[in-house]
């Protein structure tokens, strides 16, 4: 058996052991609040959902499969990430194709290898989010995009057409994709000027190129447009918007982290992001010499698909409002992992084994590491909450959830006989915006259960400006019985409210 | 002139460059960034030189185009003497040549072999002179030494009458259509020399004659012919043509420079001369078998081109375009690479002896900057290459950084330095000296890190990824040094077994 085949071989089993262990550890996992959010709008009729979402910053498609899906399969939330799962599974034969269409076989099974093994697809791939769908309609854009440039056909439009329309009804985000395709074709058209005759006539000669890429382009915008009119008139999500931290360089770098080696520890991401000459190297080995013939055009196009994207959101972040979250970036994913299974497949023959395998143990660890750790900076453990609060709180104890919106996954989990209220109060089964905080409110709210309460459990999570100020008031106000951390960001508190 | 196709870079990338390049320099010049003045002045200074020579190869390759195929009358057929200049190399090597030289399809050409055996002190003077004589070719043996392999052209140029010279180095065998193709340029009566590319047969053969054609071949191919639009190619010492007028009008071959054919052909665009690059492979000869004579090769190379920039600089001197006065300072700037490496390399380990830091903003903005300029510089280099350049060209060019600092400072010290004939052997021995530096520098490195392992501040894990990065930048170099396989594996036993 050849090196490079061994190679592969032992890759390939630690795909499958990873899956293994990751849907053991990741379906147990508790429900996040976005997967409880999109688990809870999708139990709503077809209009509620596209209701609700039209208030949200979110586009309806993931919600209406789900809605579909939990009435054929039930609501559970196996059955939930099962769907995601399905997509990511999906995801995989086309990623197949696409690669080995711009390369050849084996590096088109080092990027199935090598996205199959990424902790942050298999994150992803686990939740009940948008997130595997709209990566599949990237690859699937992909495909009839390259298609269609290269064979000009009616197949390669009608599927781009497709693709992207769902990619759009699938997340805002898709849009960036789409620009960089654009800027992409723009390259390869004006790359083909051949200088006989002027461009001007060159453009008039081949308009029908160009018809065949902005045709399905337009036609997708068109049918976009009314979501978009609907979605503005309803006030454009301006009270829904989640608060996104200022974006600074180092979310580009960290994002990249995240993409090879998914969430881990702080201080664990720092280090890997500061370990950012390194990548310097790859990029040598990306524009060098290739064993295979592989077109240049096609490591421009995957290169534009990842960059332009990751940079318009950076520029957009910077100067309009902050948008930039990895996980909004997941459809460059599938062109990343080409890039890199390019890169890595390049290295001189001794050496690409090697690091081929050192690359696959590392994703694999980080992979492990980030599935069971508890310092993982997105898991969510409003289960472990649920099921000690179900143990120690007692009926006449009130827990209070701030922020309010987090009292879905809790909700679906708890299962006690104490009182649930939110800080700000709110009242989720009616709809409008969350009051706004104030101490006095907070003063009012808490002194009034002293007269019915005994203890108050207050669970602090998705801190939205107000988290410290509630601290120092309960703290200062009332007996603190216990803090309790339970993933990062989730902390519960007990306070004393009146004495028997 | 039609423009290429291979290899071609669109004008509107090469602006991209550009731009990319200011915006890059912009962030040195935001001082805010400093940190240790010294140091910061240090790597200023070398990135000002990086944007000098990203500069000129973007002004070198704009608008490249396919020189004019050239024709002549049929009754254009002037003389020609081909000179072989020998000194020491093997009798088979040198018999093959002239056996080839003789063969080329050419009416008027006689093949004139110029041995410096005897001045340069070889034993098998005497045996090329019968050897020469038993093929049927004159051989012209020097007995006053001087001027090294320029005084032996000179010498031959002396005994000879025809209107043109072509030289070949000894190893160096010619197609048969050698000076059917290269004569036509000289209808042009103001064509002084007409040079073709120096091609390694035995390219293949290890890991130096790799590195060593692999930036030849970027050199010779895209370097060149760039360099032959702006009239401003020069005379690489083999496989050329020249116009004996030429060559008296500027003194002969320049025996003051061991680069003789660089400054000749300096002299000869003074003139006001043309000149001519032929790209493709009319002649094969055998690279550097072994580091040292590498090394040798390149000192001279540096010395000689060190020259220019310091006592010829094409900017105080009159005669030239200023197409030529950039291509001459660039082609002499390149070998200051040594000085600008050995600055950047050493900021890492200052950090990690001494804590000393250049720059005081956190990496990743700095990265923001550096990362796009390189990725599109890279880009450039590899569509301009044809997707030839290899990392190992990359790496041999930065490792010699040693042997340019030395050529500079042999300049700057006036120490002499004798030409050395290129040896067409592998010489035995052990070459672990030339690469002392860089061991040096890795235990340095390797000590660094080491004192820093408890150290959390992320400037250490970017200085020891920039430590590592320098390192994994000279390993292909390092890997040619040495036959690293006989000091990992045991030596095997002597066989005292029977023999069959």
């Amino acid at each position: 058996m050849t090196r490079e085949r061994s190679t592969f071989i032992i890759i390939f089993l630690f795909v499958i052991f990873s899956l293994l262990i990751s849907a053991y550890t990741l379906f147990q996992q508790s429900l996040r609040l976005d997967e409880a959010q999109s688990l809870w709008v999708a139990t709503k009729s077809i209009p509620g959902i596209i209701s609700y979402i039209s208030l949200d910053v979110t586009v309806p498609l993931y919600e209406l499969i789900l809605h579909f899906w939990i009435e054929a399969f039930g609501i559970s939330i196996f059955s939930a990430r099962l769907l995601s799962f399905i997509f990511f599974l999906f995801t995989i034969p086309v990623l197949y194709l696409v690669a080995k269409k711009s390369s050849d076989t084996r590096i088109a099974l080092l990027t199935i290898a090598l996205y199959s093994l990424s902790p942050f697809i298999i994150w992803y791939s686990f939740e009940i989010r948008m997130y595997t769908i709209v990566t599949f309609m990237a690859v699937l854009s992909h495909y009839f995009f390259l298609k269609m440039i290269h064979t000009g056909g009616k197949r390669g439009q009608v599927g781009y057409f497709f693709s992207i329309l769902l990619g759009l009804f699938t997340h805002y985000f898709f849009i960036f994709l789409i620009m960089a395709q654009g800027i992409f074709f723009l390259y390869w058209f004006i790359r083909r000027f051949n200088h006989v005759g002027s461009f001007r006539d060159y453009v008039k000669w081949n308009f029908g190129i160009i018809k065949n890429f902005l045709t399905p382009v337009f036609l997708a915008a068109l049918f976009f447009l009314p979501w978009v009119i609907f979605f503005l008139l309803q006030g454009g999500a301006a009270n829904t918007q989640p608060l996104i931290p200022a974006t600074t360089p180092y979310d580009i770098f960290q994002t990249l982290v995240n993409f090879l080696f998914g969430f881990q520890s702080t201080s664990l991401q720092s280090f890997l992001v500061s370990l950012w000459p390194l990548s310097v190297i790859p990029i040598f080995f990306l524009f060098s010499k290739r064993k295979s013939d592989i077109e240049i055009e096609n490591i421009l196009y995957f290169l534009l698909t990842v960059m332009i994207p990751i940079g318009l959101v950076f520029v957009v972040s910077i100067f309009f409002k902050p948008i930039f979250l990895t996980r909004y970036l997941i459809f460059v994913t599938p062109s990343f992992f080409i890039l890199l299974a390019w890169t890595l497949f390049h290295i001189s023959k001794q050496l690409s084994a090697l690091v081929l395998m050192v690359f696959a143990l590392a994703m694999f660890g980080f992979l492990i590491f980030q599935n069971i750790s508890n310092s993982t900076p997105v898991k969510e453990d409003y289960q472990g909450v649920a099921l000690y609060l179900d143990k120690n709180a007692k009926p006449d104890d009130i827990i209070a959830i701030t922020s309010p919106f987090t009292i879905y996954p809790f909700e679906y989990y708890y299962k006690g006989s104490a009182s649930i209220v939110t800080i700000p109060l709110w009242n989720v089964y009616k709809s409008g915006r969350i009051p706004s905080y104030s101490t006095v409110s907070l003063a009012a709210q808490v002194k009034n259960y002293t007269k019915n309460y005994g203890d108050l459990y207050v669970i602090f999570s998705y801190n939205q400006g107000y988290e410290n100020s509630i601290k120092n008031y309960l703290d200062t106000h009332y007996q603190r019985l216990l803090i309790k951390d339970f993933s990062p960001g989730l902390e519960l508190r007990e306070y004393k409210l009146r004495y028997p | 002139m039609e423009r290429i196709t291979r290899g071609y870079v669109p004008n509107l990338l090469l602006f991209i460059n550009v731009l990319m390049a200011i915006v890059y320099i912009s962030w040195w010049f935001y001082l805010p960034h400093m940190g240790n003045v010294f140091l910061y002045a240090l790597l200023f200074f070398g990135e000002i030189y990086h944007i000098i020579m990203s500069f000129g190869f973007w002004y070198t390759i704009w608008n490249r185009k396919i020189p004019k195929r050239v024709t002549s009358p049929n009754y254009f057929d002037p003389s020609v003497t081909v000179f072989i200049t020998v000194a020491g190399e093997p009798v088979d090597i040198v018999t093959r040549t002239i056996k080839a030289a003789k063969e080329m399809n050419y009416p008027n050409f006689k093949v004139v072999v110029l041995n410096d055996g005897f001045v340069a002190n070889k034993e098998n003077w005497k045996e090329i002179e019968r050897t020469s004589q038993d093929l049927g070719v004159e051989c012209i043996t020097r007995r006053i030494p001087g001027g090294a392999k320029a005084g032996n052209i000179n010498n031959g140029l002396r005994s000879t009458q025809s209107e043109l010279v072509a030289i070949f180095d000894a190893d160096m065998i010619p197609n048969k259509d050698f000076l059917s193709k290269l004569v036509p340029y000289f209808y042009d009566e103001k064509v002084a020399f007409v040079q073709s590319p120096q091609f390694y047969k035995n390219f293949d053969q290890n890991e130096i004659t790799r590195g060593a054609w692999e930036q030849q071949d970027l050199f010779f191919g895209p370097i060149m012919s760039a360099k032959d639009n702006l009239n401003s190619s020069f005379i690489c010492g083999t496989n050329l043509v020249l116009r004996r007028k030429a060559l008296e009008d500027v003194g002969g071959i320049n025996e003051k420079s061991i680069a003789e054919d660089f400054l000749t052909s300096y002299f000869i665009h003074k003139r006001k001369w043309k000149s001519v690059y032929y790209p493709n492979i009319l002649a094969e000869g055998l690279a550097p078998l072994d580091l040292l004579s590498y090394y040798k090769q390149q000192q001279r190379w540096a010395r000689g081109s060190l020259e220019i920039l310091f006592r010829y600089n094409p900017f105080f001197r009159r005669g030239f375009t200023f197409a030529q006065r950039v291509e001459y300072f660039l082609s002499a700037l390149f070998y200051l690479n040594g000085l600008i490496v050995l600055i950047d390399i050493i900021m890492p380990i200052l950090f990690l002896f001494f804590g000393l830091q250049p720059v005081s903003s956190t990496t990743q903005s700095f990265a923001l900057y550096f990362i796009p300029y390189m990725f599109l510089n890279l880009y450039t280099i590899f569509l301009v290459s044809g997707g030839g350049i290899t990392f190992r060209a990359i790496s041999f060019s930065q490792a010699s950084w040693f042997l340019q600092l030395s050529a500079l400072f042999s300049l700057l010290t006036r120490r002499k330095v004798g030409f050395a004939v290129t040896s067409k052997k592998r010489q035995e021995g052990n070459y672990l000296f030339l690469i002392y530096p860089h061991l040096l520098y890795i235990v340095l490195a390797v000590i660094g890190i080491a004192l820093n392992l408890d150290n959390k501040n992320p400037a250490v894990f970017t200085n020891s990824a920039w430590a590592i990065f320098n390192i994994i930048m000279f390993l292909p170099f390092i890997k040619a040094a040495y036959n690293w396989r006989s000091f990992f594996i045991f030596r095997q036993s002597p066989n005292i077994g029977y023999q069959e």
